[in-house]
């Protein structure tokens, strides 16, 4: 391994951890203080978390603790729930699909966020989701450049999560991404999720050397300050 | 042969009151009998116990020969606040020598949240009163609700509560188990070995520096949650009932009550309804997942037997680990999330029943557990207090 993957695994963990903790406290303050404009999302995850075991937060430290020497983390059951979305969108729960493993070649550098509704205003049952991929670079492909692909895979089965959605394309667009790194496309998820001020504050305590934040720097000069 | 329960109050008449209550409910049906504690004989208990807790700080022996160490069930108020008499102010501190000086079974406090919950209450944070070494808190209009004493649950009956005759029973097989091995890992008995590192830290907390390392023996004399002060030679007999009893507290009234480590069968059937056999339009049958039997549970139980948590002692009801039952995927929910039904009855934790939701309101347990949603039928119940009125969600 060298000195960089180690240290991109280590900062990625570090936002990972921090993310997990924003989100946990910003679902709990939801659920203990509901506001009617997240009606629906509380009882899509109440049902979500009764289908998927969320993750704890005990179990990413250790994950992410353990591996240092070989660095390698997968996130995908239990659930992480990333924070609730702010804006017309918030009836969606976002859940986080990772896998980071640099002990192999290839290289696995993979992100899914798959966002999931259950419910319909005044609470009919009307099961909805989509997917997003990030991904590293592709050397030696038309996609070599970190980018952002539409799925349907949401939960990670190899097919669509219903039939409905076998039309959609899953190839192109293929979105380039200002990001370099694992880290820096880390980021670039977490802006596409939540916008460049709350990213920020997302990731105000992690500790994120700077140049995993200079891909970012023309695009989201907030984060870069 | 008839087990004793003791009732005390400093109050007589209170005392009387309680005393003809629980006389009401025709226990002697089930081989215990009440009877009343009088102050110049609870004045005596106390003393004896100051006395045995004086001997074993020496090393010195004691005999176990008193009423209280044959008493089942030992049921105390909370205030006994007596200038003339000033041995111990409350119950809590009565139930501390109970506990670690006799033989006693079962300790149930009454009215220790009197002044803010009233004498007839839910506790919607599901605290548990793990500093009190009182086995169960109850306000003293519970004392003769019957789905206290037997398994057949009708209007109010708490589903946190233990049934106490079995829960007695379930306290001797703890005893023995820890008493065959007190240099046990408690983590190992309880099955939870691999699974103590995933507990939030004011979970592993109570039991000690290192949970995992923990003995029964270890957990008494370090913890700061056994006994208090240092002792020459304590009883192991003694040592076992502390741990019994305090390690019971806990993994019922806050490891279980998350539903998240361990889950019971009518919580699981509400996440999961696939696994209900009954007949699923009607509540009476989503009721009897309320047995404290498992034969009797309607469950399909070939797909979660094996997750099971198998010493059954340990918890008052049949409970399975919720983590690794959630990842089966001969489980319909779990393959199959989006074809999953919608509940049409949700679990009271007042009643202990299922009701249709229009008939339910929300509430969220004092928990860190994800399941901390829970519901309760208060329209049914108007002289139950339920505190704190905060926690309900308006509908």
């Amino acid at each position: 391994m060298t000195y960089d993957e180690i240290k991109c695994f280590k900062t990625l963990c570090r936002i990972l951890i921090s993310l997990e903790e924003f989100s946990r406290d910003s679902w709990n303050t939801l659920m203990e203080n509901p506001i009617e404009e997240y009606e629906l999302a509380i009882e899509n995850i109440k049902v979500l978390n009764d289908m998927r075991y969320p993750l704890q937060s005990e179990r990413l430290k250790e994950q992410a603790h353990s591996k240092t020497e070989s660095p390698f983390i997968s996130l995908n059951r239990p659930w992480y729930y990333l924070p609730p979305i702010i804006g017309d969108d918030r009836q969606f729960i976002p859940i986080l699909y990772l896998d980071f493993d640099v002990r192999t070649e290839p290289h696995i550098i993979s992100y899914r966020i798959s966002m999931l509704s259950l419910y319909e205003p005044k609470l009919k049952w009307n099961p909805k989701g989509i997917g997003f991929r990030f991904e590293i670079s592709h050397d030696n492909s038309s996609h070599a450049y970190c980018h952002a692909q539409i799925t349907t895979d949401t939960l990670g089965w190899g097919k669509p999560l219903h039939s409905s959605l076998s039309w959609i394309p899953e190839q192109t667009p293929c979105f380039p991404l200002p990001a370099k790194c694992p880290v820096s496309l880390f980021l670039s998820l977490i802006v596409s999720m939540y916008g460049k001020r709350l990213a920020a504050k997302i990731i105000s305590d992690v500790d994120i050397a700077k140049e995993y934040l200079e891909p970012l720097k023309n695009t989201i000069e907030i984060l870069t300050d | 042969m008839t087990k004793r329960i003791l009732v005390y109050d400093n109050n007589e008449v209170v005392m009387k009151n309680w005393t003809e209550n629980l006389s009401s409910l025709q226990l002697e049906e089930i081989d215990y009998k009440p009877s009343m504690l009088e102050n110049a004989k609870f004045n005596e208990i106390v003393t004896m116990l100051m006395q045995r807790q004086i001997e074993l700080r020496d090393g010195n022996h004691i005999e176990f020969n008193h009423d209280i160490d044959e008493t089942a069930i030992f049921i105390i108020d909370y205030d006994l606040f007596n200038p003339n008499s000033p041995l111990v102010a409350t119950g809590d501190e009565m139930a501390y020598l109970v506990r670690c000086f006799s033989r006693c079974g079962l300790i149930i406090g009454v009215n220790k949240f009197t002044n803010k919950f009233d004498t007839n209450y839910f506790d919607l944070a599901f605290r548990g009163d793990l500093e009190s070494f009182c086995d169960l808190t109850i306000g003293e209009d519970h004392l003769d609700v019957p789905g206290l004493w037997r398994e057949t649950f009708e209007d109010f009956r708490p589903w946190h509560w233990p049934v106490l005759p079995l829960y007695y029973e379930s306290f001797k097989e703890k005893i023995e188990e820890i008493l065959k091995n007190p240099n046990e890992l408690i983590c190992n008995t309880l099955q939870i070995n691999e699974k103590i590192q995933y507990f939030s830290n004011s979970l592993k907390d109570f039991i000690g520096n290192e949970p995992e390392k923990t003995s029964f023996l270890d957990f008494v004399f370090k913890s700061g949650n056994g006994l208090r002060g240092r002792f020459e030679g304590f009883p192991e007999e003694l040592s076992a009932r502390i741990a019994a009893s305090r390690i019971s507290k806990w993994f019922e009234f806050k490891v279980l009550t998350g539903q998240n480590i361990f889950v019971d069968a009518p919580h699981l059937a509400s996440r999961f309804p696939s696994l209900f056999s009954g007949e699923r339009e009607r509540s009476e049958s989503w009721n009897e997942l309320t047995s404290f039997d498992y034969d009797k549970l309607p469950l399909d139980k070939e797909k979660i037997d094996r997750y099971r948590f198998s010493n059954t002692h340990w918890l008052s009801r049949p409970c399975w680990f919720w983590e690794d039952l959630s990842n089966n995927t001969e489980i319909s929910e779990v393959i199959n999330p989006w074809d999953r039904e919608e509940n049409l009855f949700y679990f009271c934790e007042d009643s202990s029943e299922f009701y249709k939701k229009e008939e339910c309101i929300e509430f969220n347990i004092d928990s860190e557990s994800p399941y901390k949603r829970r519901y309760v039928i208060q329209k049914l119940f108007d002289d139950v207090n339920y505190q704190p009125a905060v926690r309900l969600l308006k509908k």
